[in-house]
């Protein structure tokens, strides 16, 4: 229960940053944040206390591995996210990189080209 | 591999290969355009005569069931192969108009050739939803072809966009109400007919009867084609508003009026008051337009109330004489559009104050629009006195003095503001700035389309009994030379508009009327031949020149003119025409701009909400994310 509120602070703190801040390196750390606060919440979705790896052993009962392994399926899926968000991050660091290059700011607020 | 396919692969494959070809290629876009439109119109002339039908079932979208069927019958089928004509024509001038210009003639051959495939395949389909596709197809080619090359063609092409658009979205729910209450199959439809006396079905037949109005461009829903007109060349103003778009339109309205829908007499007389308005309505605008292409839109507009009117009585002398408008205002109307271009091309105005005296140099395009000029104003023996000639005949048969009136009385106001286009662009003086201007800058291709549709307008007029006698008449069920029922149908369809002038079998010489061309083109050429004798006989000067005296001041010929914009300038200040007039040239009555107006307050509260701001967006988003959370854990 502790983790599943620490994966909802994490996803507070992150939209925090995302939705105040006006830097955007902040808003970038801000979207990693919330990243990893729905990474940890899947890996808890999966997780049995007291499980072992899904790994299944030659003779091992089928009901007895099932009952007692915890469910890959969010593992895998993380993993994969966390690969993705990987290069996430670097786009979003390379964008702010040719933003600051075309509007030399990084102030969000500056950038209303959009408005209207 | 079928051949009923072959008029909408060619020119689809084509279009698109001409689309996907390097820019620099000109002469290979040209040949492929040019060809491919050839090749159109050869299949569609071979298939002239092939009957049949072929179906491949393509999905079943939870209860809307997508056929790829087609059908060619009677009325398709020249249908079809006239299109193909109108495309290897609008290729062929297209040729001469990027002769030695820039612009991008790969687009403009690929969207003409995607929007005839388009218009093959709305002709050919067997499924409603098909036909509401290829439909779709012709309405984003003419949005495309509109705002290709030009930057001033843009508002147009966004206007008509918009104003087909709601055409299209009537078709859309009027077709779809059809085949949830009875079937997707066209043929089908055709075999058992709605009677329109409940007010669902009355609904669906105005809903479709929007979606034809707004594609050939009847009043209430024309307003795009003069805005168009404005802008865009005068070769996609002569294919899609001036031709393929009345065929659509039209068959389309036969169609729903003669082979789905059983109207009753309620809607019949709408469809019929409609048209008359039309006449009347866009004729006084076009008598008081001065840019020469926008006057030739709002007789395009005019035009379609014949159509209107003569399908609208129901008679089938009133059906055959619809369509058979429908081929020749194509063709003239076509011709008048090629003709403005061309005059366009080498003065470069369009302006009816500034064009003048173009007679002598610009001899083949004055031939041509002239004789366009008298078939739109239904002149005999050109071809649209023909068709003209069949609508009054229907009025007549239907017992609609009124309608007959508005019909003559429109026709005789095309005819002066045909004299005002005539006047002010080939006669009187000649302005110092056209001095220069000489014709055939285009090369071959123009000229030739001109003169081809030109040659057409006579040729169907004095032989107007053969496409009657083969073509149109047995689109609507009736045998060569048979004799004629009141009610009108088609394909010989048992049970379609109610008759106007009895079921019985009527005795006539000729099946359709008492027009015989023929005949009337005979003592037409005595009547002239009579005439030019006794003036030779008599020593009759037909022509004298005298130098106009101006008190003896040296002759200007920039001042001394009078140009045709001052002609009919007091139709409006007529009591009832002149306010009616102001009201339509301010947009007042123009369903486009009305929904602008409505629509404006509500963008404005829109833009304030666009702030710009990443973090507004993110902000929506999130709203967004958790309405949808809350709505899932309440349900």
């Amino acid at each position: 229960m502790m983790m599943y509120a620490l994966a909802a602070v994490l996803l507070g703190v992150g939209l925090y940053g995302l939705l105040v801040k006006r830097h955007l390196l902040k808003k970038v750390l801000g979207l990693l944040i919330v990243e990893h606060a729905v990474n940890l919440f899947l890996i808890q979705l999966g997780y049995i206390d007291g499980g072992i790896a899904p790994i299944r052993t030659a003779g091992e009962e089928a009901a007895a591995f099932v009952g007692n392994a915890v469910d890959p399926l969010p593992q895998v899926l993380v993993l994969t996210s966390i690969v993705i968000g990987l290069g996430l991050a670097m786009l979003m660091v390379a964008l702010t990189l040719r933003i600051y290059q075309r509007y030399g700011s990084l102030d969000a607020d500056r950038m209303s080209e959009l408005k209207g | 591999m079928d051949n009923l396919l072959l008029p909408i692969v060619i020119p689809g494959a084509v279009g698109l290969l001409v689309l996907f070809l390097p820019a620099r290629m000109r002469a290979l876009h040209l040949l492929l355009g040019i060809g491919g439109a050839l090749a159109t119109f050869g299949a569609g002339a071979l298939l002239i005569d092939t009957r049949g039908a072929v179906s491949w079932p393509w999905m079943d979208l939870g209860g809307l069931q997508l056929d790829f069927a087609l059908k060619m019958d009677a009325f398709s089928s020249w249908a079809v192969a006239f299109t193909g004509l109108m495309a290897v024509l609008t290729a062929a001038y297209g040729a001469g108009w990027f002769r030695g210009k820039g612009g991008a003639p790969g687009r403009y051959y690929a969207w003409l050739l995607l929007a005839t495939a388009g218009a093959c395949g709305v002709l050919l389909a067997d499924n409603l939803l098909l036909l509401v596709l290829f439909w779709e197809l012709v309405t984003l080619m003419l949005f495309l072809l509109a705002a290709t090359g030009r930057e001033e063609g843009a508002p147009g092409a966004a206007k008509a966009f918009g104003v087909l658009g709601l055409g299209d979205m009537a078709l859309l729910v009027g077709v779809v109400l059809i085949g949830l209450d009875r079937t997707w199959s066209i043929s089908e439809l055709a075999a058992s007919p709605l009677i329109a006396d409940q007010a669902s079905y009355v609904l669906m037949y105005v809903l479709l009867l929007v979606a034809a109005m707004a594609k050939a461009g009847a009043m209430p829903l024309h307003s795009w084609i003069p805005t168009m007109a404005t802008g865009t060349h005068a070769s996609v103003m002569a294919f899609l508003p001036g031709a393929v778009d009345k065929i659509l339109g039209i068959y389309l309205l036969a169609r729903i009026s003669l082979d789905w829908f059983v109207p009753g007499d309620g809607l019949r007389l709408a469809v019929m008051t409609i048209g008359a308005l039309t006449i009347l309505g866009a004729v006084f605008m076009a008598m008081i337009q001065h840019d020469l292409r926008r006057l030739l839109s709002f007789h395009a507009v005019s035009q379609v109330g014949y159509m209107l009117l003569g399908i609208g009585t129901g008679t089938i002398i009133g059906v055959v004489g619809g369509l058979f408008h429908m081929l020749n205002n194509a063709i003239y109307k076509a011709c008048l559009f090629l003709g403005a271009g061309s005059i366009e091309r080498e003065t470069g105005t369009m302006d009816l104050g500034r064009l003048g005296g173009l007679v002598r140099v610009m001899p083949l395009t004055f031939g041509a629009m002239f004789v366009a000029a008298l078939a739109i104003s239904g002149i005999p023996p050109l071809n649209g006195f023909a068709s003209k000639w069949l609508i009054y005949e229907a009025c007549v048969a239907a017992e609609m003095p009124l309608f007959l009136i508005a019909a003559l009385f429109g026709s005789a106001l095309t005819l002066a503001s045909f004299v005002k286009v005539l006047h002010s662009v080939f006669w009187g003086p000649k302005p110092t700035e056209m001095d220069g201007v000489r014709e055939g800058g285009g090369g071959i291709g123009m000229p030739l389309a001109m003169v081809t549709l030109a040659g057409l307008c006579i040729l169907l007029g004095v032989f107007a009994a053969w496409p009657l006698d083969n073509y149109i008449g047995p689109a609507v069920g009736l045998e060569a030379g048979g004799a004629v029922t009141g009610a009108a149908t088609l394909e010989g369809n048992p049970a379609a508009w109610s008759d106007v002038d009895g079921t019985e079998p009527v005795d006539r010489p000729y099946p359709l009327g008492t027009l015989e061309p023929l005949l009337l083109t005979g003592l037409l050429a005595v009547g002239v031949l009579v005439l030019l004798l006794l003036a030779h006989a008599g020593q009759m000067r037909m022509r004298r020149v005298r130098p106009v005296f101006v008190g003896g001041q040296p002759f200007d010929r920039d001042e001394n003119r009078f140009p045709g914009t001052e002609f009919y300038r007091t139709v409006q200040d007529l009591p009832a025409v002149g306010p009616a007039l102001r009201l339509g040239a301010s947009g007042q009555l123009d369903p486009y701009e009305a929904a602008q107006r409505a629509g404006t307050p509500a963008v404005r509260v829109l833009r304030r909400l666009h702030s710009g701001l990443v973090r507004d967006y993110l902000f929506w988003c999130l709203l967004g994310i958790a309405v949808v959370i809350a709505v899932l854990i309440g349900s």
